[in-house]
């Protein structure tokens, strides 16, 4: 199993990093062996401030050379689909074929409230606005638009569904997309219950993202299968946790620091997330 | 006379640039000494590549420490107004303070058609989205969005994209810190009136004018007035056409080509050009 890990949002002192910052923390978190940098958006639900996190991709991919960079996820409803696709098509040629676009429907209603797009109608858009997306990214013309892809990036990046797990999506990740992104902020029955669906729909490429790690925190007890499901726990407990996931069968797990600032998570503690998984060979 | 220039498009061999091959031509661009470096937007348009011309400045931050960045300019119409200025306050972000925003309703209908969004309400979609933009940007609330503005990272000037005789020329004078003119079809009659105008509604603001294009090896002819504007001439007669805009009043011009890679556009014409705007004082 790979393991993924965020980028902080905040210095310490709760300020914005710098592009430096950022390639700095991107450059450790390659050192110490992670197989991808996977970041999660939100707009308008937050009290502090939440950067469009293709931007921090591109300065992860400035100081990088191998890890994968992707979003987990981004709301594509937000968005008008050609636009979007022009930007997912940039953030693929920036990282130099590295980026992988996680995307969804959204499920928060504070952020279509707060960018003015009508809740109800996400699943409507996502249905329409994620076909055009993909079309258009294999340098097909939709209505008047194309937008002529580069030709070493057609067809890219790859497409992965961030859904439900009991969710009508989880079949068309498998079928027509590359493949499925489920979140550890539901629970451990639902991560199984997702995968069972998405590997009998034939997918391949499936991941957990959003477990959150506090390796200093007090230990927790074992959430139980029903919550969501993070590593509030020390190492033995974390990687304990991680080995049931990939028992599941998952390829990915990304984790996540919930107050998402450098303190949070330093760069001396990356070595030590990055054992709790077995390196991938 | 402060100069910007565009980024490149593609690479010499035709594929997409990576994060490092911007990374090395905007260093390059900071060296040789430009003051900015200023990206168009198109969505669709032309046939060959378009990009997010913010992730390209982003890009352009990374390799960089002193240039300035900006937009020359986004198109407001065709983004949500709450979520492209939460790109415009990340790159504010990362880039230091070194971002500017132009912003302009458009005006071309082919990346309208392309994007989905009804050309005919372009005014009306910047004079909604403009002041969304702004009011985010402060840090203020509009509707249920707030974003919320990490505490170090300041609004980034905006600058609007006019006409010279049109009402964003007011707004921008009076709303704004700047305006835009565009070499695109214009001329230097048009950039008189217009910095008239923009003078007379007491706009104080940073002027530029914007796509102009260059080719300093190409045959010298004197510019009418009322010809397009280009530096598309020997550098003798470009030193004049600078200093035409310079007496106006124009603080800053930028240059831009379109679909070229860095090995389009060598080093001697960028040192060339930068040492003619060097020589060059605007008159205020």
């Amino acid at each position: 199993m790979k393991l993924g890990i965020s980028l902080p949002f905040y210095r310490p002192d709760r300020t914005a990093p710098t592009s430096q910052d950022i390639q700095r923390r991107a450059h450790a978190v390659e050192q110490a062996g992670f197989d991808g940098i996977f970041i999660g958006e939100s707009i308008g639900r937050a009290t502090v401030a939440r950067p469009d996190v293709l931007h921090w991709l591109v300065a992860a991919a400035a100081a990088t050379e191998r890890v994968e960079l992707g979003t987990a996820i981004l709301e594509m409803p937000l968005r008008y689909p050609v636009e979007f696709a022009q930007r997912l098509m940039t953030t693929y040629a920036l990282t130099g074929g590295r980026f992988v676009a996680g995307v969804g429907a959204g499920s928060t209603r504070a952020d279509f409230d707060a960018v003015g797009v009508p809740y109800d109608e996400r699943f409507r858009l996502f249905n329409e606005g994620l076909p055009v997306v993909k079309r258009l990214l294999n340098g097909e013309t939709v209505g008047t638009a194309n937008l002529h892809p580069w030709p070493n990036v057609r067809g890219r990046p790859p497409l992965l569904i961030g859904s439900w797990e009991s969710g009508a999506w989880v079949k068309r990740a498998a079928r027509e997309y590359d493949g499925w992104m489920g979140s550890g902020l539901t629970s451990f029955n639902a991560m199984r219950q997702g995968i069972t669906r998405f590997r009998d729909a034939g997918g391949s490429r499936a991941m957990v993202m959003t477990v959150g790690v506090n390796l200093k925190a007090p230990r927790e007890p074992q959430p139980d299968d029903q919550r969501p499901y993070r590593l509030y726990c020390p190492p033995d407990e974390a990687a304990d946790r991680l080995a049931r996931i990939a028992s599941l069968g998952y390829d990915w797990v990304c984790l996540t620091s919930i107050d998402h600032t450098e303190a949070d998570i330093t760069d001396e503690d990356l070595a030590a997330i990055r054992s709790l998984v077995p390196v991938h060979s | 006379m402060r100069i910007g220039i565009n980024l490149p498009f593609k690479q010499a061999n035709g594929d997409a640039p990576t994060a490092q091959y911007l990374m090395q031509r905007a260093r390059r661009l900071e060296e040789i000494g430009y003051d900015g470096i200023w990206m168009g937007d198109t969505v669709g348009r032309w046939n060959f590549t378009g990009v997010d011309s913010l992730q390209w400045l982003e890009a352009a931050a990374a390799g960089t420490e002193r240039i300035e960045l900006g937009t020359a300019v986004m198109q407001v119409p065709l983004r949500r107004p709450v979520e492209f200025a939460n790109a415009l306050m990340t790159l504010a972000a990362l880039s230091g303070g070194r971002f500017s925003a132009g912003l302009g309703s458009g005006s071309l209908p082919a990346d309208f058609e392309a994007v989905g969004v009804d050309h005919a309400a372009r005014f009306r979609l910047l004079r909604e989205g403009a002041p969304v933009i702004r009011a985010l940007l402060n840090g203020e609330t509009v509707g249920t969005a707030c974003l919320h503005p990490w505490p170090n990272v300041a609004k980034p000037p905006i600058l609007i994209a006019a006409w010279h005789n049109g009402p964003w020329l007011k707004r921008a004078a009076q709303e704004y810190d700047g305006w835009i003119a565009s070499a695109f079809n214009t001329n230097l009659q048009a950039f008189r009136q217009g910095m008239q105008r923009y003078r007379d509604f007491g706009g104080q603001g940073r002027t530029m004018i914007a796509t102009i294009g260059v080719n300093l090896s190409a045959e010298s002819k004197a510019l009418k007035d009322d010809e397009r504007y280009n530096l598309v001439c020997g550098p003798a007669e470009a030193l004049e056409r600078i200093h035409k805009v310079a007496d106006l009043g124009f603080d800053d011009l930028l240059v831009a080509r379109l679909n070229y890679s860095s090995e389009d556009w060598p080093d001697d014409e960028l040192i060339q050009l930068r040492e003619l705007t060097r020589m060059v004082q605007t008159v205020k």
